[in-house]
């Protein structure tokens, strides 16, 4: 259940404008007949009374309360004055109250507004724009305009004493209006926001479309407008166009006819019912009531009536062919109401749709970034090799494929936070170009980009953040060029990654001068210490260790790099020489295991992983292991007691490794579903991305027990029977993981394509799952229009 | 050990298609570097922005 947060208090259910737009009295809906005009003071009482135990029992911070009608001015100053009263009076004092009214502004005058200043109350106007296209629908009954009045009210909310309860405008589009001019209409009252709203309609009663106009004159209209807003400098907030945008980021939407974010609204008519969203109200005649009224239900059992809860099931809760639609999370199959048609209800896309898919593509086309990813350009992954991953393992090219998307996406981030470093900078772009292969050996080492991701996000309290001149300096060395870098000594060391660490004492600057054969440190105060390549570690010169393993595989066993500290759990320290011994030892024999009974798994770990961060180890000899999505190409492990033990960590995580590379720029599954589903291997339920991340790494382990048995195969006793058992058990809990997966509704067309794939891996099959048949395994994936949506098909 | 210079380098032939010059990506502002890595960065602004805001109102 989600706890609902926005409450619609209807405060009278009649208006003084007769507009023919509107859904309260022109649609399907007529309740608004049998319903008192004006709310009664039990049912305000009841309603603050519901409100603030429903915030206290879900601990809300905020609630927003919208007083609304018809029209809430005609309720008088004395029932506006009671409800804020109530209302305030019955929240507890840590949950902050977002109080609004929206009006049509007729009868706003001064006294009104010094008691909406004194209560704290925010006031929004619906205005259609320009004189002519306001009073195509918003007139008195009589025929006169509204629009003088209306713009009066604006007038007084711009005055220095009213203008912080001015909330915005409303404007409701008319196709047969001019974009332009509504806009700059609504702009010449300087609202500090706007909304755009598309009329009500549903498929049996759909929108106004002439013929002249094209079949998305909706879209276009808005696009139009979109392009003026943003021809002006976006002067003010656009709630429609402001969704979209954050939509097209991945955030949240701003309002419930834009992405998937759950409806957590409820109305409470003037007689006390609950009803859903009052847009519903052009559905059919009572489609917006629940049956529920707040002097019998509270507002948890109306967070749980089934047209809540259809509302608020995110992808999972909307039609076939919205779900398998590429722009879904930015429309979110648009306003409930919308997709009403007699016989399949609200199964369907939104009436819309056409409009709402021009909108936002295009849109997503004007936002797109200046450089398209690497993960968009055709060196990007393919679907033959999406669907390779998909079947758990991956070979060497398409990993490769991996980690050039991911040294694409480091080298983003790195510009993002690096470009104000100066000098350090400057280096680092000058070898760009000259030595991008020492850049890039750099740029690659998984810790980079989670520095660069500490740096975005400000860092926390305590961290060890370093700058970027460690980052070109060890650039320059790998280029073998005479640099001469100043870099900060912390912990009384210089770090170089991918190279290791100086200990050269103290604190401060100290100066790094690079050669062909090797480097020069002189810190503050202290002599220079001269490194070459080929020299030993010692006492002061900790350099990087590398493993390297038959087959081509090297391995750094990373014991230096401050940002190692990204895995879970506490990091081991320098690494002695016998514990360094006892961990080339292990890695050798888990490999040649992993080579001889694992071999689709082999290339791909070889091609990706890079750099393993010994772990202490955990309490009680448990077997420790752990990634970071941050960390492209980097596991922790705790040394295990055995070989066999330790190739099974290194396949299991390098499963996360991948997983999380392919997510970093596809969209598997609806990251708003925040349902929790069942885990065979864990007893608490986890949310989806979980659940997928533990499946697909769980398709390794099954891999690894299979090899087992086939080790053991014609020999009973124990290790034997134990390896059966295991194998048998992570089977089964696997293909009952993909059965949840596949059966939760929120995976997009993709995921469910890459679960499929990862079921056919299961099963031992060569298949890709029901989308891919043999085209599909040698084609690329199609290069999207959409550079935001890499490589959904 | 010594310190192992030649790690292995990104493919030039696999990474030549997709290798935007750091200098380039400079030119570019911190949100349209960021803007189309949503999926990869952590939601910093996760629950901090009232969402579903009602449709009706503003």
């Amino acid at each position: 259940m989600v706890p609902l947060t926005q409450l619609v208090l209807k405060v009278h259910s009649r208006c003084d404008l007769a507009c023919d737009h509107c859904y309260v009295y022109e649609h399907a809906d007529t309740s608004w007949r049998g319903r008192p005009r004006v709310i009664g003071q039990r049912v305000l009482e009841r309603a603050a009374q519901r409100l603030g135990e429903h915030a206290r029992a879900h601990r809300l911070p905020a609630v927003h309360v919208a007083l609304h009608g018809g029209e809430p001015l005609l309720a008088g100053p004395a029932v506006l004055r009671r409800a804020a009263e109530l209302l305030r009076a019955e929240l507890p004092a840590d949950c902050a109250l977002d109080l609004r009214i929206h009006t049509n502004g007729v009868r706003l005058d001064r006294a009104f507004c010094e008691l909406f200043a004194e209560l704290g109350i925010k006031v929004g106007l619906s205005l259609d724009g320009d004189r002519a296209a306001n009073d195509r629908h918003r007139r008195f009954a009589d025929g006169r305009s509204s629009h003088p009045a209306v713009l009066r009210a604006a007038a007084l909310l711009n005055t220095d004493e009213f203008r912080p309860i001015f909330a915005g405008l409303l404007c409701t589009i008319d196709v047969r209006n001019d974009p332009v001019a509504v806009l700059d209409a609504l702009l010449a009252l300087d609202p500090p926001r706007i909304d755009f709203l598309l009329p009500h309609a549903t498929w049996d009663t759909p929108p106004l479309r002439p013929a002249e106009l094209g079949p998305t004159p909706y879209g276009d209209w808005l696009l139009t407008a979109h392009q003026h807003w943003l021809a002006r400098g976006r002067p003010v907030p656009v709630r429609s166009f402001d969704s979209v945008h954050r939509t097209l980021r991945g955030q949240s939407g701003l309002t419930e006819s834009l992405g998937l974010e759950p409806v957590d609204l409820v109305v409470i008519e003037t007689d006390g019912s609950f009803e859903q969203a009052d847009s519903l109200k052009t559905a059919y005649d009572g489609a917006p009531a629940t049956g529920f009224d707040l002097f019998t239900n509270s507002l948890d059992e109306v967070a749980r009536h089934p047209g809540m809860m259809a509302r608020q099931q995110g992808l999972a809760g909307l039609s076939a062919q919205c779900r398998a639609c590429p722009v879904v999370r930015s429309c979110g199959g648009g306003l409930y109401a919308h997709r009403w048609r007699t016989g399949s209800g609200f199964d369907n896309p939104s009436v819309f749709c056409g409009d709402l898919m021009r909108l936002i593509t295009t849109i997503r086309d004007r936002v797109a970034p200046a450089v398209p990813l690497a993960a968009q350009q055709h060196g990007g992954l393919t679907g033959a090799q999406l669907d390779q991953l998909a079947r758990g393992h991956g070979d060497g090219a398409t990993v490769r494929a991996l980690a050039a998307e991911q040294l694409d996406l480091t080298r983003r981030l790195l510009a993002a936070v690096g470009r104000g470093a100066g000098q350090a900078w400057e280096l680092l772009t000058e070898l760009d170009a000259a030595a991008p292969a020492a850049v890039d050996a750099v740029l690659a080492h998984p810790y980079v980009r989670a520095w660069a991701v500490r740096r975005l996000r400000g860092g926390e309290p305590g961290d060890d953040l370093g700058g970027l001149a460690e980052i070109a300096a060890a650039a320059g060395l790998r280029a073998g060029r005479p640099v001469e870098v100043t870099v900060p000594v912390r912990g009384g060391a210089v770090q170089l990654p991918t190279l290791g660490r100086v200990l050269v004492g103290g604190a401060g600057p100290a100066v790094l001068r690079g050669g062909p054969d090797g480097f020069t440190v002189r810190a503050a105060g202290g002599g220079e210490q001269r490194i070459a390549f080929d020299q030993a570690g010692g006492e002061r010169w900790l350099p990087v260790r590398r493993v390297e393993l038959p087959g081509g595989w090297t391995l750094a066993l990373e014991d230096t790099d401050p940002q190692r500290d990204s895995h879970e759990y506490p990091v081991e320290q320098r690494l002695t020489a016998a514990a360094l011994g006892d961990w080339t030892g292990a890695l050798r024999e888990a490999w040649e295991l992993i080579q001889r009974d694992l071999p689709d798994y082999a290339p791909g770990l070889a091609a990706g992983l890079s750099t393993l961060t010994p772990l202490r180890p955990g309490p009680g000899g448990r077997d420790l292991s752990s990634v970071a999505r941050q960390a492209f190409g980097a596991v922790g492990i705790a040394r295990p007691a055995t070989a066999p033990t330790l190739a099974l960590l290194l396949v299991h995580e390098f499963q996360h490794v991948k997983l999380g590379a392919v997510l970093d720029f596809r969209d598997l599954f609806d990251p708003s579903d925040r349902r929790l589903f069942e885990a065979p291997w864990r007893p608490d339920p986890r949310p989806l991305e979980g659940l997928l991340q533990g499946t697909y790494a769980h398709l390794a382990v099954c891999a690894y027990w299979d090899s087992r048995v086939r080790a053991y195969d014609g020999v009973a006793g124990e290790p034997a029977e134990q390896a059966r058992e295991q194998a048998a058990r992570w089977r089964a809990d696997t293909e009952r993981a993909v059965g949840t997966l596949l059966a939760s509704g929120s995976l997009t067309a993709l995921g469910e394509r890459f679960v499929h794939g990862v079921g056919a891996g299961l099963a031992g099959g060569t298949g890709t799952g029901a989308e891919s048949g043999p085209a599909a395994a040698v084609a690329p994936l199609p290069v999207p229009a959409a550079p935001l949506a890499p490589v959904e098909a | 050990m010594v310190a192992v210079l030649e790690v292995k380098t990104v493919d030039e032939t696999e990474s030549r298609a997709v290798r935007v010059p750091l200098g380039e990506l400079s030119a570019l502002s911190a949100e349209e570097l960021t803007g189309a890595l949503h999926r990869a960065l952590p939601d910093a602004q996760a629950g901090r922005v009232p969402v579903a805001a009602f449709n009706s109102a503003i």
